[in-house]
């Protein structure tokens, strides 16, 4: 056996040069480790540690009987990556067209085309790696996308508030804005509540960036966010806003406002204004220009004109000034008052004398005027707070206004006698409607309800909202005797016959007021206005109905544009929530056909 | 050089095995927990993926179907079939207030009306 012959100086050269790969090798090691370890350790970490915020999913809204309102919805934004488009995926091309629902040469074109340039004049290109095929697909859509089994096609997940009743509610529900932004309504009262509270997780994740689970470190868990029920209901909501498309149609206004709430606890049932929008399309302006977005209820002051009548007459009675019985000189145009002489207001029709009764009935402004008077400036200023004018109503949408009531001290000489006509006084028509429910609810001031309960998502209530009286603004006998002149109006002597509907005491009281127009009242502008309760008796509803400038030959009273939709509103509302009449001998669907009957109209 | 007894040396034999095998088994064993442990997390992560899935479907089944629910659509899948109800067709019953607070219906048997029984869905309302 030979043995190979090494050098020894061979050997010692090959052991030195071994050792010094090794000193090399260690002294590497060493740089990597500890003298440069702070940083590299940093860098490898954040190459392999993440922390992942994962997402809170904000409450919904729902109605007064659970109905949807607002959620939030998952959409998918659909594309393909033309580098991983297989030959063989051109097959299921013409499918993936359809279920999309664009042309197929369209998606032919974006599959083909694998480049683009960086910039117009540079030569340079760069892959394409991701087209847009559709924005905001849904799961239905998605699914059957990923049931072809493309790899180049996929989705990414994308939020978005939905709400499925489209314009219903709107201006009550508001809207979430694309960076997530709550903007108006109960989207943003609420907003604490319903945003939630997102988590996070710290975890690793691997080469191809996917996480490795077996390496979460620390998990918070999202808090979704609560829910909200209003006192909303969906289909009374729906009557009206049925109402006013009809009343649009007619009328075609500049704006139209109707609220309806329950007396006793000021539970708003539904509450719309005209023009409209939808809030899942609030970005497109010019189908919906952004006035359309005014809660006009709230944030819109008009005169409230005659329905403010019933301020000085419960006022008078309440403070014991007048019996209903008591008559009053309107025949005559002046009077003196303080020393000074005061020409009244004119009336439509000339009366030598009306009863207090006959005031309210006949909508007379001389003799508000008279009572006006007999209260005084302070004390009519004081009931006029007290009923709610002056002051925002407390709706939990944001963006009320207060109207205008001005002190005494700043009354000029005929505000006494204009104000009791509902003059030199601007209200909200949420104000007209709290005005005429604290008649409907035996003197106590209610404060608008609009969200029930706030609950979480097993169902559980977290906040139960209760009704709020805020004052008693008149004895309940005094209010009762007003309900019954109220009920007097709306019969055939009163200016509100529109708004009768058989086997029901309807109190109310109508409104027509002319519009300043350039500093001056003008004779083409008008509001038209109802504020009723029924059944007189026994109030379940209140009902507040404002047109703005109706378009009609003639002018547009309140009881002639306001009143109808009142008594289809009511009708529809008694049916629909099974409101009985208060006499007990009456039947309560002797009602004309409903106009919501569309079986005559519509067949399908 | 330590002279040992064959007993001894055994033993001493029997100890380093047993080390070996304790050494080589608890690595085996630390990787096969840290294997079902990433198992165990993969598994956990599908189920919570498919959790999130079910749970997202289901919400959108709840838009849909609060879609449905829209009384435009429920009026608009009724039309030409219901008609609104006319005086004969309605039951009147009459409240009794009993002692215990509760109030029942009672109805008469000729207060119902024959129209009920004799409803005729294709006959043309008056």
């Amino acid at each position: 056996m030979s043995k190979a012959f090494v050098s020894s100086g061979r050997s010692s050269l090959i052991s030195i040069a071994v050792a010094c790969a090794f000193c090399i090798l260690l002294g590497r090691l060493f740089y990597l480790h500890v003298w440069h370890s702070d940083e590299l350790l940093k860098y490898v970490e954040g190459n392999r540690k993440m922390v992942n915020v994962v997402e809170a999913r904000r409450g919904n809204i729902v109605d007064t009987r659970g109905n949807l309102l607002a959620t939030t919805r998952t959409s998918y934004n659909i594309g393909v990556d033309p580098q991983a488009f297989r030959e063989q995926d051109y097959a299921k091309l013409p499918e993936l067209a359809r279920i999309l629902g664009k042309p197929f040469e369209e998606l032919e074109a974006k599959v083909n085309r694998k480049t683009r340039k960086v910039s117009e004049d540079s030569p340079e290109v760069r892959l394409i790696r991701w087209a847009v095929l559709v924005k905001d697909a849904n799961e239905t859509v998605h699914d059957a996308v990923k049931a072809l089994g493309l790899r180049a096609v996929y989705g990414n997940q994308s939020h978005s508030r939905a709400y499925p009743a489209g314009q219903l509610a709107a201006h009550v529900l508001g809207y979430v804005n694309k960076e997530e932004t709550p903007v108006t309504g109960i989207e943003r009262f609420f907003d604490y509540y319903l945003r939630g509270q997102d988590g996070w997780r710290e975890t690793e994740r691997d080469g191809k960036r996917h996480e490795l689970a077996q390496f979460r470190e620390r998990e918070v868990e999202p808090s979704d966010g609560l829910s909200v029920e209003l006192s909303i209901d969906q289909m009374v909501q729906h009557i009206v806003e049925a109402e006013i498309a009809r009343m649009a149609q007619e009328y075609s206004p500049k704006g139209i406002s109707i609220i309806v709430s329950q007396p006793a606890t000021g539970a708003v049932l539904a509450m719309a204004n005209y023009p409209s929008y939808d809030p899942n399309e609030f970005y497109n302006t010019a189908k919906f220009p952004i006035a359309n977005q005014r809660n006009r209820a709230l944030t819109d002051v008009f005169e409230p004109g005659s329905t403010f009548k019933i301020v000085p007459a419960a006022a008078a009675l309440n403070e014991g000034l007048v019996h209903p019985s008591d008559m009053f000189k309107t025949g005559v145009s002046r009077v003196s008052y303080k020393g000074r002489t005061l020409s009244l207001p004119s009336d439509h029709h000339i009366y030598d004398e009306l009863s207090v009764h006959d005031i309210v009935v006949k909508s007379s402004n001389r003799g508000a005027a008279h009572l006006g008077l007999m209260l005084g400036e302070q004390r009519l200023y004081e009931y006029a707070a007290d009923f709610g004018f002056g002051e925002t109503t407390g709706a939990d949408l944001g963006g009320e206004v207060s109207g205008t009531l001005h002190a005494p001290r700043n009354w000029d000489g005929l505000t006494i006698t204009r104000m009791p006509m509902g003059h030199a006084i601007s209200a909200t028509p949420m104000q007209v409607h709290v005005a005429m429910s604290v008649i409907a609810n035996d003197g106590v001031l209610m404060e608008p309800m609009l969200a029930k309960r706030i609950f979480d998502g097993s169902g559980r209530d977290v906040i139960r909202f209760k009704p709020k009286a805020k004052r008693r603004v008149i004895s309940a006998e005094v209010a009762n005797i007003v309900a019954s002149m109220l009920a007097d109006a709306v019969g055939e002597e009163g200016t509100a016959r529109r708004a009768a509907i058989d086997n029901y005491a309807v109190a109310g009281k109508t409104g027509t007021t002319q519009k300043i127009v350039n500093g001056r009242y003008s004779n083409q502008h008008h509001v038209g206005s109802f504020s009723g309760f029924f059944p007189a008796e026994n109030p379940a509803l209140v009902i507040t109905v404002v047109v703005d400038e109706p378009q009609m030959t003639g002018i547009g009273y309140g009881g002639v544009v306001a009143a109808p939709a009142f008594r289809n509103i009511a009708e529809a509302s008694i049916a629909y929530l099974g409101i009985r009449p208060a006499r007990s001998d009456a039947s309560f669907v002797n009602l004309q056909p409903s106009i919501y009957d569309r079986s005559s109209r519509i067949s399908n | 050089m330590l002279n040992l007894s064959s007993k001894a040396r055994k033993h001493v034999a029997v100890l380093i095995l047993a080390m070996v095998v304790v050494t080589v088994g608890s690595a085996f064993a630390i990787v096969w927990m840290q294997q079902q442990i990433s198992r165990t997390a993969q598994s956990s992560k599908q189920f919570e993926s498919q959790l999130a899935d079910t749970t997202r479907k289901l919400r959108f089944l709840d838009e849909r179907i609060a879609g449905y629910h829209q009384p435009i659509v429920l009026q608009g899948k009724i039309a030409g079939i219901l008609r609104p109800s006319v005086e004969d067709q309605v039951v009147f019953v009459r409240e009794r207030q009993l002692a215990t607070g509760r109030s029942y219906a009672v109805a008469q048997p000729y207060e119902v009306s024959m129209d009920l029984a004799l409803l005729d869905l294709n006959a043309s309302r008056q």
